[in-house]
């Protein structure tokens, strides 16, 4: 059933999708010609026109990414809590794969719409040339350099450090796929919750809300922050001989790994928070 | 289209009137299969049970004979259907008599009335 | 099979605090039956179909479909036809029986592909490129070529043209199944009545004023249901 969920869900607004991702795979060698050319003649004094065109393309990236995140929520919202509404909650599936569906929708289309991005801008810096190299691209350049910085370190770090190092990444790469799920439950749970409070006017309670919560949320962030430092200096005080070398590693890896607990916590919050309400309290019009 | 009811027979009868009425005027030759429930009620508009209802009523009378899963036939005794009509047409012209009497029509002014009405 | 298709159990459901829609409402209703729902508007009808397709949740009391208590497994076998149009208005006419397919095992698409033939309904369209009164008859198609146990008709003869009310009854009437029940609601009590095994007279908050069968009314009561709603609902 999370199959066919997924599939109506996936298609509703791959339309839209492809359409914006084609156009912008197809405006980015232009992008790169329009880089080389202002590259080309730096030299020249002439006014930068290629800059506007391609903060014009910026934009249009960050403008693509945006769209497709307002409309997988508005899917969420009218598929849920609209006159869909009655056709989706009365399928015989559960309320639970219903909106794992919604949250894996979003989830995908983060990572494609990010994978669209990355070969845009990769695609432009494959066509503009790396002034210092000859017959070098940026991209290529790009490329080479990370690909000396990572031999000379494997080259010259013993086996250990390198385990530490991925054991590291890997912490922090899981930290941002968790934190991906907290945005899209975030704003379904703000959704979720918009709806429920006010009949009358969701939209408008639901942005109250992520406002709200916009503004409280780096509040608290700063709070626990400065309270982790100060504390982290206190220890230190105390405790120099934990913050050398090898306890040190062991430190950031622990903190990372609470850091991923934390994350999963919250996130196990918002899903039932928003579950909850999806099973006991939905009150369709 | 949706056959038509008045308000103060119960569906159920006036269905049976008017199959009845359908049976001895010849739209179901004697003998022949009469078409299904399911059929009719979709036809009239009308619930199936109702109309199995008008259906078994013509059965008790006679008119209409059950063969089990073969479904219904209509009877091929002619005389019950001959007895039946005979009745339909008194009934109709006891109706007219009495509507005639209200209205203080003589029977020789019908007469004549119907004399003329003739040539 | 002696189990109600559905049974209602002291079912209460308040929108405002202090002001119930539905005050331990109880019912039982067998297979084989086209019921109706008749009531004033504002009496509970479309509260209590839509407690029972899932919808709304009950303050308290019980729904249990076929004996099972109601759950979406339960969904698969109710078919629910609301009174506003329910579909995605992107969507084609063959996407949306797709989705029907897909999710419902009992959905007979051929049924439904023949009805729309017969209703002159492209399947390459786009439900927004259809008029109000032929999304209804695709909504009813679709929800009428379901097999399922219970169907909840909420108002479907309410918004429409004669003719197209003659459809809708048809269909229902055509559709009828000895071992499915259908429960409609509905104000226009005269359309309904030929069409009707038994009808419930429902009250404010819920309360059944009078039940019993349609046809019956006339032989009881001397008068149609028309005429039996407007005594019992004098204002």
């Amino acid at each position: 059933m999370l199959r066919k969920c997924l599939k109506y869900d996936l298609k509703s607004i791959f339309r839209i999708w492809l359409l914006l991702a084609a156009t912008i795979l197809i405006l980015s060698p232009i992008a790169g010609l329009l880089l080389r050319s202002f590259l080309l003649r730096l030299d020249d004094m002439i006014f930068p026109w290629e800059i506007f065109l391609l903060m014009g393309g910026c934009f249009l990236l960050w403008a693509f990414a945006l769209v497709i995140m307002v409309l997988v929520y508005i899917r969420y919202y009218t598929n849920f809590f609209k006159d869909e509404g009655y056709l989706t909650f009365t399928l015989p599936v559960s309320r639970s794969t219903l909106f794992l569906s919604k949250v894996l929708t979003a989830t995908i289309y983060d990572a494609a719409t990010i994978a669209v991005i990355l070969t845009s801008i990769a695609t432009a810096l494959a066509i503009a040339p790396d002034l210092s190299q000859e017959n070098f691209t940026l991209l290529g350049s790009l490329l080479t350099l990370f690909g000396l910085l990572l031999g000379e370190f494997v080259s010259s770090v013993s086996f250990g450090t390198v385990v530490i190092i991925v054991v590291i990444v890997f912490e922090v790469l899981l930290l941002l796929f968790l934190s991906s799920f907290t945005k899209t439950l975030f704003y379904y749970f703000a959704i979720t919750l918009g709806t429920s409070i006010s009949k009358k006017h969701p939209i408008i309670m639901t942005i109250v809300l992520i406002y709200a919560a916009n503004s409280i949320l780096p509040t608290l962030m700063y709070a626990c922050i400065y309270g982790l430092v100060f504390g982290a200096g206190a220890a230190m005080k105390l405790y120099p001989a934990a913050f050398t070398g090898g306890s040190l590693i062991a430190l950031v890896i622990l903190i990372l790994l609470i850091g991923c607990i934390i994350v999963t916590v919250i996130n196990l919050i918002l899903w039932f928070a928003s579950l909850g309400k999806l099973e006991r309290k939905l009150n369709l019009a | 289209m949706a056959w038509s009811f008045d308000a103060h027979l119960p569906v159920s009868v006036q269905l049976t009137e008017r199959i009845r009425m359908d049976i001895l005027g010849g739209k179901y030759p004697p003998g022949t299969q009469f078409p299904t429930v399911r059929f009719l009620a979709y036809e009239a508009s009308v619930n199936p049970n109702t109309m199995q209802k008008a259906l078994v009523a013509l059965e008790d009378e006679g008119i209409l004979i059950p063969r089990g899963t073969t479904g219904r036939f209509v009877t091929e005794d002619l005389s019950l259907l001959a007895k039946k009509q005979a009745e339909l047409k008194n009934a109709y012209m006891r109706r007219a008599l009495t509507g005639a009497k209200a209205l203080g029509i003589s029977t020789h002014e019908f007469i004549s009335f119907i004399e003329s009405e003739e040539q | 099979m002696n189990t109600p298709v559905l049974m209602c159990d002291k079912l209460c459901k308040s929108y405002t605090a202090g002001l119930p829609v539905l005050n331990n409402f109880s019912l039982s209703l067998t297979r084989g039956k086209i019921v109706g729902l008749l009531g004033p508007n504002g009496c509970g009808k479309s509260t209590l179909l839509k407690l029972i397709a899932g919808i709304l949740v009950a303050d308290s009391g019980e729904i249990k479909i076929c004996g099972h208590p109601r759950s979406e497994q339960t969904n698969a076998l109710i078919s629910y036809l609301p009174e506003r149009p329910y579909f995605q208005p992107s969507m084609r006419v063959v996407e949306l029986l797709d989705y029907f397919s897909d999710f419902y095992a009992d959905f007979d698409r051929e049924r439904a592909t023949r009805m729309l033939t017969d209703l002159g309904i492209p399947q390459d369209v786009r439900m927004k490129t259809l008029s109000k009164g032929t999304k209804e008859k695709v909504q009813l198609v679709l929800v009428m070529s379901r097999r399922a146990s219970l169907y909840l008709l909420d108002e479907p003869i309410g918004g429409v043209d004669p003719a197209a009310r003659d459809y809708i009854l048809q269909t229902i009437i055509g559709n009828y199944d000895p071992q499915a029940t259908v429960m409609i609601t509905t104000h226009l009590i005269t359309d309904i009545e030929p069409v009707l095994d038994d009808f419930l007279f429902m009250g404010h908050s819920g309360q059944i004023l009078l039940a019993g069968n349609a046809d019956e009314v006339r032989a009881q009561h001397g008068k149609s249901l028309n005429e039996l709603f407007r005594e019992v609902f004098r204002c």
